[in-house]
């Protein structure tokens, strides 16, 4: 028996080497440890090789345990899967199963031996894998990332094998082997590690929303086959410091190695239960033929007499006859059959649920700004569908159109096939149409489920147009060029193995060029996620090329369909006559005949790359913008320009044509001490016609007036430096003395088509218009913008900042620097309302045309104009312009920035506007921007926020939006380290303190813990930097501006006081709002603090670890007891921090639910709470005692919210 | 008729396969016989228009149909030496798809005519089961329909009656002969009977050369009377071979009984005896002694 198994296991382990796939399995890996140990491959948790230190080595076992579990879950997972899977396959397409089992093996010795070879050859993968690992990180490591390898200990490389790569690979295997013995399907086993890939990779390993129980998360943590989350849960959320994962080896939990163990257990089982199937199978082939043998003699006689009669008759009796067919009704035959075969395909009533669930939950969800839910319209869940349906519609096409292009081969039926008289192209698009049949199908499937979600909201109402526009515009033309693509690809392979690596390599070179914007709408043949959802503006956005791509590929996909026909392998190709025809004159010939096919191809080809060229993002505008790079670099980075000191601009918009005409007015002051020779100013690549005009000096005080006067303008000609506008004096303008600067200019916004399509953030669209003055859509930017012109990969490093940089004057973050006044005229179509900042002193229609002017009421840094055509919300104090479709969370919006106005006014600083508004524009792009008196709110901002009872998530939202009005507006910050946190933190801060006042204790919360976490998930665990040194340049920089920043001044608003910390925050906003040189970073802010603190050692130590260190706590209780004692129950257990940072903490015996329900803030009249107070150091644990009158269910940390930590959920403990 | 002209097809290696075949073969059942290897899959295969040859012409009623094998597919109905169906689908749907894509048609109906076939083979009491219950008989009368089906001007049929039992055999004989009076009908097989039986003429092909085309009548004539069998010890029998030209040897109860050809003039050994000659002693005869040239190309 032994003898057997091992002949077997042996004679396949030798042929599973020589075969393609195990060495291109190899080449892969081999080409990732050479991308990692060159440092061209990284696996991010975050970490930041610019970070000073130690550094952490790729050599220790925890960095090798991480890169084996995700090379488990990305490589080896799908190439042991299709080993294990087509194992047995193999031997039932090679018609070797009835030798096989006429000799001595049995069955479960056949299949032991079959999953015994495959174990093998995949550990064989694996050791070799180590020998890579270790070649290219000890034998030749490169030299410039020495200080990344540490010495080499064979068990870090070989323990992370054992602990994560083996159980998951033979799940894998396992279950595979069960796939693809009994369903004898070769699409299944391909598509196996796909979906497990999809399901467990992508979504297991990282899907932790707010709301998930402590208990579930643990759930997850172990179900996850490769053991990413757990790896990340236990070691890698708390950064333990380079020297720990240096040098500690990767300890197992208990639970964790169980985990393990039933993994590679199910694994073995589903080895298991395939014995008894493929013996059942076996044993019912033979029954089944020697049934019907039976059959056949047992009715022998009768049949035979009677068919004796019939053959007599003759077969001319028949009258048959054999028509030349036509071309369509070959196809509508072969595509019918086509189409019922698939009735019988299993994997499709796998795929379509699996391809239906990853629809429904990633519309489930998407988030929006801030981590809330979004509401979902049919619009926004046919883009999502989309999304999914492509990529994975794709992969679906791909496995369907290569079976069925093989089938014909793999069942022998070839030669009958062939030899019929039916047409080559009808053999190949009846079975490409059918399987793009299968697309449809699914797409239908994901309509209804879409149906199903907008009835379950219960809110949007269900429309047709998005699912028909997207699907019909973006995914019908993806598919049938895709399955084009792949019908040639298996007519010039001939191989099934060699077309999906093809496709497979062909799908992630798209995915991978999109995502590093290497694609154009020339080579973009899936513009998933280029082509953005409005509610509000149908596709408006480079419409033309859109259209054009998809006249492209459908083109080309009618060309491959020609190519594929003329190569059809039908008749066996003759080596020597091959050759022939690949001479030049026959293949000239060939070429000549398909020209016809490339006619359209070329066109529209030609005509995308002309219109992409042209275009705003362009290869004429990239010249341009390195001239401009190029002329002006050396002579201007440095010059500072005059600061803009008033504005008075004239626009003419015409949205249905997207032009734009401005006439306008700057003044420009020289803010420098030494005179102004000359300055520059940059204007934009779509500015065509344009005309300068320059006014007389104006002297200091003329500075005051509020905006400039048009009066004495003569036009000029500046010195034009390919965009750079250089305008030179023969008088300089004195310190303090201004100018006034006039110029106009007619052009397209934007200016022809985008490169690939993707948000674009101002733009005029017949559906609504977004300028503003941080470019130069319709207002110079004065100077030299220094990284104009450079390509991506040569953009400089973000500047390194001395740490006393906040000591000299710094410029603003936001803006020229000088607060100034703007009037803005508008004229456009009369249906439209355009909003800008100030207050609108004149609206006057002439024929189909408004024109409206608006004039800054207190000076502002910057403006905005916004255009649409809304219906408008009026509150006491404020006004919202939305979409009529869009009127979901309008009151709560509304509520928001009524109380946040009035709050914020109260705390921070008087509102100098006499208006705010809040206007929703086109989904053009996700962003809100808070202009003074006049915000912006993209449609999926706030409006298109899901409003669950007790989330508030539009509130926070408008609360945090509004909130820029004091911090960014009248406070604007410096430009460096910690500036940005003075805008986005104080925003989350004051958001949190509106909840406070307006909602209550649970809506404060719930904001300051769901921030908590999406720190705790977001943040870079092992290159955190001080606040005071984030600049946003860094992954995780983004969660400490937002919500670390939030969280802290929270914290130091109940270190200090509420009443110190207000009168603080007051007299800094005083103090830098009027600063015309100055403009603050978090530095000033803490130095400036402090003296509003009563206690300043208290404040130095309280700054000095949340601003200046990197610090975060995390608590977990031990001991935990619960005595009675009399009419007393006493909690006595012991607390520690586990993380680092040392504060204050209130520990809290509770009984019942705090408040009544979600949806209100009333407190729970059964809820009883006693605490006590602790103060814990890193690492520091101190036993504690809770005396309450009543019977506590529960023991938890910090309960009102006080102390920013991780995991808080972990932090109780239940009796 | 098809003229087959200097066909020859060379497999990568070089292997060749064919080596200039030139045949012409006119309405009836031409048979072609030749052992494994000979070049017969390779020469019904390109026939068939399925495999492309390194040189020669082959010509259908004039039309050139290895430039155009369209012009082949339109008027063929072939039938395989190995070859497979969907095997989850009936016999009857199965059929019918293969009706539908060579364009056949019949007076009262598609699925009518499917039944007619499938009658004709004898299958139609399976005519529901799924091909995969079918047996490999079954399958092959299955085969059959499809390749009798329609009106082809060809049929070329590879080793038919493989898995057949006598009297499948018989039934699809009787078939092919009368599909064969006003058409061409290619007969590939190793089994001489059914040449004797059913062709008016065959070819005998070797290392992928024709060595004879002839008719089974002239064939037999050409070694009538000068075949004789009797007994030779299995230890003389080396010998015997060097110095005879023998057709067939058989053991039987320790005895090899010998069918050697005596040419005229020769001495016939003793204890033989003259016995009448057969197809396949003629066949046989060819593929031990190639060299024969009054038997090649006789018709």
């Amino acid at each position: 028996m032994f003898n057997r198994i091992w002949l077997v296991a042996r004679y396949d382990f030798v042929t599973y080497l020589r075969r393609p796939m195990i060495w291109v399995w190899i080449a892969i890996m081999a080409l990732l440890f050479w991308g990692l140990a060159a440092g061209g491959v990284s696996i991010s948790t975050g970490g930041d090789s610019s970070i000073g230190g130690e550094k952490q080595h790729l050599t220790s076992e925890f960095e090798m345990s991480r890169f084996t579990a995700v090379f488990t879950m990305l490589i080896h997972g799908f190439f042991a899967s299709v080993l294990f899977g087509m194992s047995v396959l193999r031997d039932f397409d090679s018609g070797m199963m009835p030798m096989l089992h006429s000799s001595k093996l049995r069955s479960w010795e056949y299949l032991f031996s079959k999953f015994l070879a495959c174990t093998l050859t995949t550990v064989f993968v694996l050791a070799i894998t180590v020998l890579l690992a270790v070649f290219f990180m000890d034998v030749i490591p490169p030299t410039s990332q020495a200080e990344f390898f540490g010495p080499i200990s064979m068990w870090n490389f070989v323990a992370p094998l054992i602990k994560f790569a083996l159980p998951s690979l033979l799940l894998m295997g396992g279950m595979a082997f069960l796939l693809g013995t009994v369903t004898r399907k070769p699409i299944l086993v391909f598509a196996f590690p796909v979906i497990f890939l999809v399901l467990f990779g992508m979504f297991l390993t990282n899907w932790s929303p707010v709301w998930l129980p402590v208990w579930a998360n643990d759930l997850l943590s172990l179900s996850d086959p490769y053991g990413v989350r757990w790896m990340n849960e236990t070691y890698f959320d708390i950064d333990r410091g380079a020297a720990f994962y240096n040098t500690e080896p990767l300890k197992l939990t208990p639970a964790f190695l169980i985990s393990r163990l039933v993994i590679a257990g199910i694994g073995v089982l589903g080895f298991a239960t395939t014995i008894p199937v493929f013996h059942r199978k076996l044993k019912g082939t033979k029954h089944g033929a020697v049934s019907a043998v039976n059959d056949a003699s047992s009715q022998h006689i009768e049949r035979a007499q009677a068919a004796s009669k019939a053959a007599q008759d003759g077969i001319k009796s028949l009258g048959m006859k054999q028509n030349r067919g036509g071309l369509l009704s070959d196809i509508w035959n072969i595509f019918w059959y086509e189409l019922k075969e698939l009735r019988y395909s299993p994997s499709l009533y796998l795929f379509v649920p699996f391809i239906l669930l990853e629809v429904i939950g990633t519309s489930f969800f998407t988030e929006g700004a801030f981590g809330t839910p979004l509401l979902q319209t049919s619009g926004t869940l046919a883009e999502n569908a989309t999304n999914v349906l492509g990529i994975l519609g794709c992969l679906l096409m791909m496995f369907y159109t290569v079976e069925s292009q093989m089938r014909e081969r793999i069942k022998g039926l070839a030669p009958i096939y062939y030899s019929t008289r039916a047409k080559s192209f009808a053999m190949l698009l009846g079975k490409s149409l059918a399987n793009t049949a299968v697309c449809v199908a699914i797409m239908a499937a994901a309509l209804v489920a879409s149906l199903i979600i907008l009835l379950i909201q219960g809110i949007v109402s269900f429309e047709i147009f998005p699912f028909a526009a997207y699907w019909l515009l973006v995914l019908m033309p993806t598919f049938i060029f895709w399955g084009s693509f792949i019908t040639l690809m298996v007519v010039l392979t001939r191989n099934r193995y060699t077309t999906y690596a093809l496709g497979a390599a062909a799908l992630i070179g798209t995915l991978y060029l999109d995502i590093t914007d290497g694609t154009s709408w020339l080579t973009n043949w899936m513009p998933i996620g280029n082509v953005t959802w409005s509610d509000i503006s149908s596709f408006e956005m480079d419409r033309s090329a859109l259209m054009l791509n998809r006249l492209f590929v459908l083109s080309l996909a009618i060309l491959f369909t020609y190519l594929a026909a003329r190569i059809f392998w039908r008749r066996g190709n003759d080596a020597v006559q091959l050759a022939t025809r690949l001479k030049p004159k026959p293949i000239a010939i060939f070429a000549l005949k398909a020209s016809p096919f490339l006619i359209a191809p070329i066109a529209l080809g030609s005509a995308i790359w002309a219109s992409v060229n042209a275009g705003h993002q362009g290869d004429v505008v990239e010249e341009l913008m390195k001239d401009y790079w190029r002329q002006n670099v050396s002579t201007w980075t440095n010059v500072k320009p005059p600061s803009v000191s008033g504005v008075d601009v004239k626009l003419d918009i015409q949205p249905a044509t997207q032009e734009l005409s401005v006439d306008a007015v700057l003044r420009l002051t020289n803010d420098e001490k030494e005179p102004m020779k000359s300055f520059a100013l940059t204007a934009g690549a779509h500015w065509k016609n344009v005309v300068w005009k320059k006014g007389p000096t104006l002297k200091a005080e003329s500075k005051k007036t509020p905006v400039p006067s048009r009066d004495g303008l003569e036009e000029f000609e500046p010195d034009s430096q390919s965009g750079l506008y250089v305008f030179k004096f023969d008088e300089p303008i004195k310190p303090g003395d201004s100018i006034s600067l006039g110029y106009s200019f007619k052009g397209r916004f934007p200016d022809g088509v985008s490169k690939n399509g993707g948000g674009q953030s101002e733009f005029i669209l017949p559906s609504g218009i977004v300028l503003h003055s941080f470019g130069n859509s319709f207002m110079p930017l004065p100077g030299f913008v220094e990284n104009a012109g450079l390509d991506d990969e040569f953009q400089p490093e973000s500047k390194k900042y001395e740490d006393d940089f906040y000591e000299e004057e710094l410029k603003p973050l936001f803006g020229g620097g000088d607060q100034f006044h703007v009037r803005t005229t508008i004229t456009g179509p009369k249906e439209f309302t355009f909003n800008a900042v100030g207050v609108k002193n004149e609206d006057t229609e002439s024929g189909d045309q408004r024109t409206v002017v608006w004039e800054s009421d207190s000076p502002v840094s910057f403006f905005n104009v916004v255009g649409g055509k809304w219906k408008v919300h009026k509150g006491e104090t404020t006004e919202i312009y939305y979409n009529e479709k869009h009127d979901y969370n309008v009151d709560e919006i509304s509520e928001a920035i009524e109380h946040a106005r009035a709050y914020y006014s109260r705390w921070f600083a008087p509102y100098p506007w006499k208006h705010l508004r809040l206007n929703e524009f086109p989904n053009m792009s996700t962003y809100a921007q808070g202009f003074a008196t006049n915000i912006t709110f993209s449609e999926g901002i706030g409006f298109l926020t899901k409003d669950k009872p007790g989330a508030d998530a539009p509130f926070m939202v408008a609360a945090h939006e509004t909130a820029h009005q004091w911090w960014g507006n009248i406070l604007v910050p410096g430009e460096g380290p910690g500036g940005n946190i003075l805008s986005e933190g104080m925003a989350h801060f004051s958001t949190g303190l509106l909840f406070d006042e307006v909602k209550g204790d649970r809506s404060r919360i719930g904001f300051f813990t769901l921030i908590e976490d999406q720190y705790g998930n977001q943040r870079s665990v092992d290159s955190e930097l001080p606040m005071v040194q984030i600049d946003g340049s860094r992954d995780g920089d983004t969660t400490v501006m937002y919500d670390k920043g939030g969280w802290v001044f929270w914290m130091l608003l109940n270190h200090m006081g509420r009443t110190d910390n207000l009168q603080g925050i007051q007299a800094f906003i005083a103090k830098y709002s009027k600063a015309t040189d100055d403009y603050p970073v978090l530095q000033d802010f803490v130095s400036h603090m402090r003296e509003f603190a009563d206690d300043k050692e208290a404040y130095d130590e309280f700054t000095q670890q949340w601003f200046f260190d990197t610090v975060i706590p995390q608590y977990e209780f031990s001991n935990v007891e619960l005595k009675q004692d009399g009419d007393q129950w006493i909690v006595t257990g012991t607390i520690k921090n586990v993380g680092t940072g040392k504060m204050p903490l209130e520990v809290c015996s509770a009984v019942n639910e705090r408040f009544a329900d979600e949806k209100t803030n009333d407190q729970n009249p059964e809820y009883s709470d006693s605490r006590t107070s602790v103060t814990l150091a890193a690492d520091e644990a101190v036993d504690f005692e809770i005396i309450s009158k009543f019977e506590p269910d529960r023991v938890l940390v910090d309960p009102d919210a006080k102390v920013l930590q991780l995991r808080r959920k972990r932090a109780v403990h239940d009796f | 008729m098809i003229e087959i002209t200097e066909l020859t097809k060379v497999y990568p290696g070089p292997v060749p396969a064919l080596r200039g075949v030139t045949l012409n073969i006119d309405k009836g059942m031409f048979g072609l016989l030749g052992p494994n290897g000979a070049g017969k899959s390779t020469f019904m295969n390109i026939l068939a228009g399925l495999l492309e040859p390194t040189a020669g012409t082959v010509k259908l009623y004039g039309d050139d149909v290895l430039k155009k094998p369209k012009l082949l597919w339109e008027q063929l109905g072939y039938l395989p030496q190995e070859f497979g169906f969907y095997d989850h689908l009936s016999g009857r749907a199965m059929l019918k798809y293969l009706l539908k894509l060579k364009g056949v048609s019949g007076p009262k109906g598609l699925n009518q005519l499917t039944s007619e076939l499938l009658e004709k083979v004898n299958l139609a009491f399976a005519a529901k089961r799924k091909v995969k219950a079918y047996s490999g008989g079954m399958k092959q009368r299955l085969g059959i329909a499809q390749a009798i089906a329609g009106d082809p001007k060809l049929i070329i049929v590879d080793e038919p009656t493989a898995g057949l039992d006598p009297e499948e055999r018989l039934r699809f004989y009787r078939l092919l002969a009368e599909l064969a009076a006003d058409r061409i009908v290619i007969l590939s097989t190793h089994i001489v009977e059914d040449v004797a039986n059913l062709c008016s003429r065959f070819a005998v092909i070797r290392d992928g050369r024709i060595i004879a085309d002839t008719s089974p009548s002239v064939a037999k004539a050409n070694i009538e009377g000068t075949l004789f069998e009797g007994s030779v010890p299995a230890e003389d029998l080396k010998e015997f071979q060097s110095t005879h030209e023998i057709a067939r040897a058989i053991l039987v109860e320790g005895q090899n009984r010998v069918r050697i050809r005596v040419a005229d003039g020769q001495h016939v050994p003793d204890g033989f005896v003259a016995v009448a000659s057969t197809l396949e002693d003629a066949y046989l005869l060819m593929m031990n002694h190639e060299s024969k040239p009054q038997l090649a190309g006789a018709s």
